[in-house]
C-alpha cells in the first residue's frame, strides 16, 4: 500500500505556510513564469490557529506581490533546461518579494505537461450493516491499487469524487448513513516520472520549499468556471502556449483532465515558417493582428513586417507587407486542429453527457478574435470565453485570461480540494487518537 | 521551438543576499548593532582621552585657530568714510582696533553702537567688505548755531543736539548765537528770525529765549527787540516792512516791544536802565 508520504509532506508545509501568513504561488508556463505572493490575514492568537482554519475552511487573503517574466528552457510545460528555469524563477521571486517586502519560503506550483493520464478508479467494501465511520473510508481507500498506477508514473492528483452507498449515488459525505456496500470513485491523474522531482529540485536551488503541486487545467477551471457550471458540469479548455489543457467538472468535482500537445507556440511557428520572419515578430503579429474569421476587409488590411532583428539575412526582404487574410489563413487551420484534438479527447472520455455540453475557453489562446464563432461551429452552441475571477490585490496587468492558472491557484488555496492523502492512514487496531482526528477532519472538510 | 533569447537575471548570490536582506529581524539587528557600535566608540574615545583633557583642549584650540586664521576670514584694514579728519581720528581712538582681526570675533553691532555714541555722529553704517576691509560710513551732524548755557559755548545742530563745546564765540563767528533755557530746541525758528534780519546781521549779538516761550533779539548796542509768543516771524516781518523799521538803526530807544499786534511799545534810553 502506498502512503503518499511526499504529498502528506506538501500538505503539512502548506498548512504551516498559511499559519505563518505568506505563501508564494508560481505558475511555470511554457511562455511565462508568474509568481504572486499572497498574505493571509492574521488569525486570532488566543485560539488554536489551525483549528480556526479548519473550521472556516476559507480565510481572507490578499495578493501583495506579483511578477511575470518570459520563460526560457520550458517546452510543452516541461522543464528542459533546469538552470534557465531556476534563473527565471529567481527573478520573478525576487521581484515579487521586493514588491511584497517580505520573503517566501513555501511555494505552490502549477504546471501543465508531463502527458497526464486521468483515470477513474472504483472500489467498494462490504459493511456489516452499521453506520459508515471514517475508519471505513480509510479502509476503503487502502484497497485502491495506487501502487500499480504509480509504477511507471507519478500520482499528481487523487481526488475522491463520488461516494456510493448501496443504490444511492452522488453522496459527498456518507458518514453516519447505514448501508451494506460503500463504493467510492476516485479521479487519479498521473504524470510522467520525475517531473515533480525536477520542479522540486529547481525550487530547492532557489531556497524555496515546494508546498503543493497542482495541474494547471484543473486550476484554470477553478478561476474560470462559475458556480453553476461547476455544479451542472462543464468542460474547461485552457489554451496555453505549449499545451492546451482540458478538464471536465461535474458536481464540483473534476472528473477528467487531459491535455493536447498543441498550443499558441505551434501557431506562432506556423506564421514564422509561412512568412519567413523571426519567432518574436511572428508572436507580435499573431497577438496584434491575429484572427480566425476572414472578412472582405481583411484583404485590404496590410500588416507591416519588421525585420529589426540581428540575423537579418534570414528574412525575406521582398515582402515587407502581408495582408491580414493571409495571416488568418495561416492561423485558422492550426486552431481547427487544436479544436479537433480537443473534440477527439472529449469523445474518448465518454463523459460528454455529464458536462451538459458547455465548454469554457480560457488561457492566453482564448483571446484570439473569432474563437467564439469557430468553437460554436465545432462544439454546438454552449461555448463561452471565460475570464478569470477577481482576487483581492492582484495588479491590473495580471487580470487577463492568460493568468487564469495563477488566479485559480489563489482561489484553490482558499478552499482546498480534498485528496486521498488528506485522509488518515487506516488504524486497523481499533479506535484511537488517529481515528479521532480523522473524524475531526471529516467534520471540518465535508 | 522556443527561440527566446536570454535576458539578465539575478545571480544565485545576489538572490540569496536579497532574501537575507528582506528578513525583518536581520534589518533590526543591523540597526541596533550600528547604534551600539557608534555609542561604544564614543564611550571608548572618552575613556581613552579622559586622562588627557588638556591635550584634547589643545586639539580643540588648534582646530579653532586653524579655522579662525584662514585668510578669507581676516579683516586687515579700517576704512572710515567721512569728510572730517578730526572725526576719523576720534573714531580710530575710540575703537582701538589692532589689525588683522578675525571677522567672526568682530562684533559689528557693538562697533556701530560705539560710533553712534560720538556726539558729532548723526548715524553710521558698519560692514565688512569682501576684500577684508571694515568699512565705516558716518553721517556727521552739521553745526548750525552756537548755544550758550551757563557760560558754556556749544555748537548745536538743527535739532538742537549739542555737538561739541567751543572756547570762544570768536571761534565760530559765522554762526548765530542762541541763549536761554530750552533755546536750543527752537533752533529752526531762531534761524528763520535770523534770516529775516539778514540786513542787520553785523549789529546783532544774538537771540535770547525768554521764559521758554518767546524770543528777544539783542543788538550790540544793548538795544533789544521783544518778539511775541505767537507768530513772532510774522510780526517781525510786518515791523521790518513797515515805515517804522528805521527804529532799529536809531539810537534813541533801548527796547522795541512788538509783543502786541496793534502797537509798538518803545522805551527811551535813560540813565536808570542802561546803568543798573
Amino acid at each position: 500500500m502506498i502512503n503518499f508520504k511526499k504529498h502528506r509532506e506538501f500538505r503539512k508545509r502548506l498548512k504551516s505556510a498559511i499559519k505563518k501568513g505568506t505563501l508564494g504561488l508560481i505558475d511555470i508556463g511554457s511562455s511565462k513564469i508568474v509568481c504572486i505572493i499572497i498574505k493571509f490575514s492574521k488569525l486570532d492568537n488566543n485560539s488554536n490557529n489551525l483549528d480556526q482554519i479548519n473550521e472556516t475552511n476559507s480565510f481572507a487573503y490578499r495578493v501583495v506581490g506579483a511578477a511575470t517574466k518570459k520563460s526560457i528552457g520550458i517546452k510543452k510545460g516541461e522543464i528542459i533546461i533546469a538552470e534557465e528555469v531556476e534563473k527565471t524563477i529567481r527573478l520573478v521571486v525576487q521581484q515579487s518579494q521586493k514588491m511584497a517586502a517580505s520573503i517566501i519560503d513555501e511555494v505552490v506550483v502549477t504546471f501543465s505537461g508531463g502527458s497526464p493520464i486521468s483515470k477513474n478508479l472504483y472500489q467498494e467494501i462490504r459493511l456489516d450493516n452499521q453506520s459508515v465511520s471514517s475508519n471505513d473510508i480509510s479502509i476503503l481507500l487502502s484497497k485502491y491499487a495506487f501502487q500499480v498506477h504509480s509504477e511507471q508514473r507519478e500520482i499528481l492528483h487523487a481526488m475522491p469524487i463520488n461516494f456510493n452507498l448501496d443504490e444511492k449515488t452522488g453522496l459527498t459525505d456518507p458518514r453516519g448513513l447505514i448501508g451494506q456496500l460503500l463504493g467510492l470513485d476516485i479521479n487519479l491523474i498521473t504524470i510522467q516520472k520525475n517531473i515533480i522531482e525536477n520542479i522540486d529540485q529547481c525550487l530547492r536551488n532557489c531556497q524555496l520549499n515546494l508546498a503543493g503541486i497542482f495541474y494547471s487545467p484543473y486550476i484554470s477551471a477553478k478561476s474560470s468556471l462559475v458556480e453553476d457550471e461547476l455544479k451542472l458540469g462543464a468542460t474547461c479548455v485552457d489554451m496555453g502556449f505549449g499545451t492546451t489543457g482540458i478538464s471536465i467538472f461535474y458536481n464540483h468535482q473534476m472528473v477528467f483532465a487531459s491535455n493536447v500537445r498543441f498550443g499558441g507556440a505551434n501557431i506562432t511557428s506556423d506564421i514564422m515558417q509561412a512568412f519567413q520572419i523571426s519567432f518574436n515578430e511572428a508572436e507580435r503579429i499573431k497577438t496584434l493582428h491575429g484572427g480566425l474569421i476572414i472578412t472582405n476587409l481583411d484583404d485590404n488590411e496590410l500588416i507591416e513586417l519588421s525585420f529589426a532583428d540581428e540575423n537579418k539575412a534570414y528574412y525575406n526582404y521582398e515582402r515587407p507587407f502581408i495582408s491580414r487574410s493571409e495571416l488568418i489563413s495561416v492561423i485558422r487551420p492550426r486552431f481547427e486542429e487544436i479544436l479537433e484534438e480537443i473534440q477527439i479527447s472529449l469523445e474518448k472520455t465518454g463523459l460528454e453527457h455529464l458536462s451538459s455540453k458547455r465548454i469554457v475557453f480560457t488561457g492566453g489562446g482564448s483571446q484570439m478574435p473569432g474563437l467564439y464563432e469557430l468553437a460554436s461551429e465545432y462544439f454546438g452552441s454552449r461555448v463561452r470565453i471565460g475570464r478569470p475571477m477577481r482576487v483581492q490585490g492582484l495588479p491590473q496587468a495580471l487580470q487577463g485570461s492568460q493568468f487564469s492558472a495563477i488566479i485559480g491557484l489563489a482561489i484553490e488555496i482558499n478552499n482546498l480540494q480534498d485528496e486521498v492523502w488528506d485522509f488518515d492512514i487506516p488504524n486497523i487496531l481499533g479506535p484511537g487518537q488517529k481515528i479521532k482526528s480523522a473524524v475531526n477532519w471529516f467534520k471540518d472538510n465535508w | 521551438m522556443n527561440q527566446t533569447k536570454s535576458y539578465p537575471r539575478p545571480s544565485k548570490i545576489r538572490y540569496r543576499l536579497e532574501r537575507v536582506w528582506l528578513r525583518l529581524w536581520l534589518r533590526k539587528l543591523i540597526l541596533y548593532l550600528s547604534l551600539i557600535l557608534v555609542f561604544s566608540t564614543f564611550c571608548l574615545l572618552i575613556f581613552v582621552y579622559s586622562n588627557d583633557w588638556i591635550k584634547l583642549k589643545e586639539y580643540k584650540n588648534h582646530f579653532k585657530n586653524y579655522i579662525f586664521e584662514r585668510p578669507e576670514l581676516s579683516v586687515s584694514k579700517l576704512e572710515i568714510k567721512t569728510a572730517n579728519l578730526d572725526l576719523v581720528n576720534q573714531i580710530n581712538a575710540i575703537l582701538k582696533l589692532s589689525f588683522p582681526i578675525n571677522s567672526i570675533k568682530l562684533d559689528i553691532n557693538h562697533i556701530q553702537k560705539i560710533i553712534n555714541q560720538i556726539d558729532s555722529v548723526e548715524s553710521s553704517n558698519v560692514r565688512i567688505k569682501d576684500s577684508g576691509v571694515l568699512l565705516v560710513e558716518v553721517i556727521e551732524r552739521k553745526p548750525v548755531a552756537v548755544y550758550r548755557e551757563n557760560d558754556d559755548l556749544a555748537l548745536i545742530d538743527l535739532k538742537g543736539y549739542k555737538i561739541n563745546n567751543i572756547f570762544s564765540r570768536n571761534d565760530r563767528k559765522d554762526l548765530p548765537l542762541i541763549v536761554g533755557t530750552e533755546g536750543n530746541y527752537q533752533v529752526k525758528e531762531a534761524l528763520e528770525i535770523y534770516q529775516l534780519l539778514s540786513n542787520y546781521l553785523n549789529e546783532i549779538r544774538g537771540l535770547i529765549r525768554i521764559g521758554e516761550r518767546r524770543w528777544d533779539i539783542i543788538f550790540k548796542n544793548n538795544k533789544r527787540i521783544k518778539l511775541p509768543e505767537k507768530y513772532p516771524k510774522r510780526s517781525l516781518r510786518k515791523f521790518l516792512s513797515s515805515d517804522k523799521s528805521y527804529l532799529i538803526s536809531s539810537n534813541d530807544f533801548v527796547i522795541i516791544d512788538l509783543r502786541f499786534t496793534n502797537k509798538i511799545i518803545l522805551r527811551k534810553l535813560t540813565e536808570d536802565i542802561t546803568k543798573p
